[in-house]
C-alpha cells in the first residue's frame, strides 16, 4: 500500500457572475504534505466581500495541519469584519475544522521578553561565580579525600588505579613518543638552519635538548594527555552522570570522588612524569637523526655534544614539573565530567571545557613555574 | 475494538517476508512472517530476549536482516531510493521507548525539526504548527519552551509523540509506550492513542508489555515465541494451546486486565 501522491489543493470562486453571492470551492489535497501551497493559496485569498463562503465537497483529503491552516485564515478573515461559513466538507474534514477551531481560539500566552544587557551582564556573573564556588568545593573535597586516604590507605581503589594508569598514560605512550620525536625534527631542522648563518650549526644540538628537557618535553606531553586523557574523563564521568550511575554509586554507598576521580587523578599525576620522561627520549633520538643525517656530525659527536650541553638540573626542572601538569588536567577533566548537566550537548561541552581549561592551566602553570625558577636562579 | 475496522482485506501497510535474523550463532528470527493492516493496533509482545527490539528495528530499516524483506507503505524498506526513503520518513512517525528527544533542543524545536526538514514553510507557521500537535497530545504551551530534561517522564513520552505525528504520518510505532508511566498516565497514554488513531486514521504499531493496553487498545496482537510469529485477535491467542501463550494470557495479571476492559466496554 504506497502512500497516496497528493494533488495540488486549490480555491476558486464558485462562479464568475459577480451578482452570485462569493462563494468559493476548495478542492485537492489540503493535508501536510502540500502545506506550502495551502500557505500561498490562503496568503492570496483575500475576497472583499462582506459574506464569504468556503465550500467544501470537493476536497480529496484533509488532514489536521490542512484544516489548522484554513482554521487559521478564516478567523483573520472574521477578524476583519467578514462572514465566512464553511459548509459541504465530510465528516473527518469537519471534525479536523471544529478541532482546529478549538485549538486556535485558546489564548496564546506571550513569548518571553528578550532580556536587557544589565540582566544578561547579572546572569553570566552570576554563573561564573556559580562555577568558581562549585570548582572550589570540588577542590576542597578532593584534598579532603586524599587526607582520609592517606589516614585509612585501605579503601584507596589500587585495581581502578591500576586500570586507570593503563588507559589513560601506558596507551598515551606511542603517540607522545611520536610526536615528541618529530616536534624534535623540527625544531632541530629550524634551529640548524637558523645557526648555520653565524656557523654554530652545532649548537642547534643544545638549543633542541635543553628547551626539549627544560619546556618543550613536558608541555608537548601535557597537551597530548589533556587532549586524549583529560577529554576521556569529562566524557566518561559525564556521560554516567547522565545515566545515573553516580547516583547508583552513591545510593551502593561509593562515592564518586573516592571511585572515580581520586584513581584517575593519582594515575595520571604518577604517570605524567614517565610520559615526559619517554618524550624527552624520543626527542634526542629525533634531533640526533635529523643532525647526523643533515649535517657532517657523527653519532659520537652528537653524544659527546648532548653529553656536554645537557645537565641534570634542566632534566629534573621539566620532569619535576610533569606531576604538577598531570594532577590539574586530571582534575579539571573530572571537574568537568561531574559538571554535566542533563543532555548529550553539555557532556560536548564539558568535554570541551575540560581539554581547553586544562591546557590553559598547563601553560599558567608553566609561566609560574618559570618565574620562580628565574628567581631562585636555576 | 472500536471504529475504523481493520480489513485484512485490504493491503498490508507492513509486510515481513521470511525475516531471518541472527547475532553470530545465536538466531533470533526464523523466517518470520507479519502483515499490518490499514488502521489497525498492532501489538508485538514476547518474553525479554525474544527479539521484538530487533523485529522492531528490522521494520524500521535500522537493521538489515540476514534474509527475507521487509516492505513499508509498499516499499522495500532495504531497497529506498532517495526519493522513496523520502517518502516513508514524513509518512511513518517513531515514539522511542524513552523519547529520543533531541536534549540540546526546546520541545517545540523538537517537533518543528521534522516540519523543517520536509515542508517549505514559514518559520511562524511552523512554530504554531508545533503548538498544535503539543496540544494534539495534550500538553500545555508552555511545554514548547523547555528542554527535554526538564520534562517529568509521562510528558517526555507525549512531547516524543507529538513529535512523531509532526508530519501527520499514516503509521506510528511504539516502542514501550506506557514503560514507566503510573497506572493514570499509562491509562491516559492509551486513550490518547486511540483516540488519535481514530482521529487521524493512524496504523499503530506497538511493542508493549502492558496487560491493561493489550486488553483495551489493541485490535491484533503478535506474539514472538520460537523465533517466529504467532498473530491474531486477542480472543484467538486466549485459545492458543502454545505453553508461553497460555502462560502469558492464562496468567492472572492477565485475567485481571482482561475484566477490567470488559468492564469498561460496558460501561461506556
Amino acid at each position: 500500500m504506497k502512500p497516496v501522491k497528493h494533488s495540488k489543493p486549490t480555491l476558486r470562486r464558485k462562479t464568475d457572475n459577480p451578482k452570485d453571492a462569493a462563494i468559493y470551492q476548495l478542492a485537492g489535497d489540503w493535508v501536510s504534505e502540500q502545506a506550502d501551497s495551502c500557505v500561498t493559496l490562503l496568503d492570496h485569498f483575500a475576497p472583499h466581500n462582506d459574506s464569504v463562503g468556503l465550500e467544501g465537497a470537493a476536497v480529496t483529503h484533509m488532514d489536521i495541519t490542512g484544516a489548522w491552516l484554513l482554521v487559521n485564515r478564516v478567523l483573520e478573515m472574521q477578524r476583519d469584519g467578514q462572514t465566512v461559513t464553511l459548509s459541504g466538507f465530510d465528516e473527518r474534514a469537519a471534525h479536523f475544522l471544529q478541532q482546529a477551531d478549538d485549538l486556535r481560539r485558546q489564548p496564546v500566552q506571550p513569548p518571553p521578553p528578550c532580556p536587557t544587557l544589565r540582566q544578561v551582564i547579572l546572569t553570566k556573573a552570576d554563573s561564573i561565580s556559580r562555577s568558581l564556588l562549585t570548582s572550589l568545593s570540588f577542590l576542597g573535597e578532593f584534598w579532603l579525600l586524599v587526607g582520609a586516604t592517606l589516614r585509612h590507605p585501605g579503601t584507596f581503589r589500587l585495581r581502578a588505579f591500576v586500570k586507570q594508569c593503563d588507559v589513560a598514560a601506558v596507551r598515551a605512550a606511542p603517540i607522545v613518543a611520536f610526536t615528541s620525536f618529530l616536534i624534535a625534527i623540527v625544531l632541530a631542522y629550524q634551529g640548524s638552519a637558523q645557526l648555520q648563518r653565524f656557523g654554530a650549526q652545532i649548537f642547534s644540538i643544545d638549543l633542541v635538548t635543553i628547551s626539549v628537557l627544560r619546556e618543550m618535553g613536558v608541555l608537548l606531553t601535557a597537551i597530548m594527555v589533556a587532549g586524549r586523557s583529560g577529554s576521556a574523563f569529562a566524557a566518561e564521568i559525564g556521560t554516567m552522570k547522565l545515566n545515573e550511575e553516580l547516583d547508583a554509586l552513591k545510593t551502593t554507598g561509593m562515592e564518586p570522588m573516592e571511585v572515580l576521580v581520586l584513581p584517575r587523578v593519582l594515575a595520571l599525576t604518577v604517570m605524567m612524569p614517565l610520559l615526559t620522561f619517554l618524550g624527552d627520549m624520543t626527542s634526542f633520538v629525533g634531533c640526533g637523526l635529523l643532525t647526523v643525517s643533515t649535517t657532517s656530525t657523527s653519532w659520537q659527536l652528537f653524544y659527546a655534544r648532548l653529553t656536554g650541553a645537557v645537565h641534570m638540573k634542566d632534566f629534573w626542572i621539566g620532569v619535576g614539573k610533569a606531576p604538577v601538569f598531570g594532577l590539574m588536567i586530571a582534575l579539571v577533566g573530572c571537574y568537568h565530567g561531574l559538571s554535566v548537566a542533563n543532555s548529550a550537548e553539555s557532556v560536548g561541552r564539558e568535554t570541551t571545557n575540560a581539554v581547553v581549561n586544562a591546557i590553559f592551566a598547563v601553560m599558567l602553570a608553566d609561566a609560574l613555574f618559570s618565574i620562580v625558577f628565574t628567581m631562585i636562579g636555576i | 475494538m472500536t471504529q475504523p475496522h481493520p480489513s485484512t482485506a485490504s493491503e498490508p501497510v507492513v509486510s515481513v517476508r521470511n525475516v531471518t535474523n541472527r547475532f553470530g550463532k545465536q538466531l533470533v528470527h526464523d523466517k518470520l512472517n507479519l502483515d499490518i493492516y490499514p488502521g489497525e493496533i498492532f501489538a508485538i509482545v514476547g518474553g525479554s530476549g525474544s527479539g521484538k527490539s530487533v523485529l522492531l528495528r528490522t521494520i524500521l530499516g535500522l537493521r538489515k536482516p540476514a534474509s527475507g524483506n521487509v516492505h513499508v507503505l509498499g516499499y522495500d524498506i532495504d531497497q529506498l531510493t532517495e526519493t522513496a526513503a523520502r517518502r516513508v520518513h514524513r509518512n511513518w512517525g517513531v515514539l522511542y521507548q524513552n523519547g529520543a528527544l533531541f536534549s540540546a533542543l526546546t520541545v517545540a524545536e523538537n517537533i518543528e525539526l521534522p516540519l523543517i526538514e520536509h515542508l517549505r514553510l514559514p518559520e511562524k507557521v511552523v512554530h504554531e504548527l508545533a503548538l498544535l500537535k503539543l496540544s494534539m497530545v495534550g500538553l500545555p504551551p508552555d511545554t514548547a519552551g523547555k528542554l527535554p530534561a526538564e520534562l517529568s517522564g509521562g510528558m517526555v513520552k507525549r512531547a516524543a509523540l507529538a513529535r512523531a505525528l509532526a508530519l501527520d504520518p499514516k503509521l506510528l510505532f511504539l516502542d514501550e509506550p506506557t514503560s514507566g508511566l503510573d497506572p493514570i498516565g499509562a491509562d491516559a497514554f492509551d486513550h490518547l492513542i486511540l483516540e488519535l488513531r481514530n482521529q487521524l486514521v493512524l496504523t499503530v504499531v506497538m511493542i508493549t508489555h502492558d496487560l491493561d493496553t493489550l486488553f483495551g487498545i489493541c485490535d491484533r496482537v503478535g506474539v514472538l515465541v520460537d523465533h517466529h510469529m504467532i498473530a491474531g485477535t486477542l480472543d484467538e491467542l486466549v485459545k492458543n494451546p502454545h505453553p508461553w501463550i497460555k502462560d502469558y494470557f492464562g496468567g492472572a495479571r492477565a485475567a485481571r486486565a482482561r475484566n477490567a476492559a470488559q468492564q469498561e466496554t460496558r460501561d461506556s
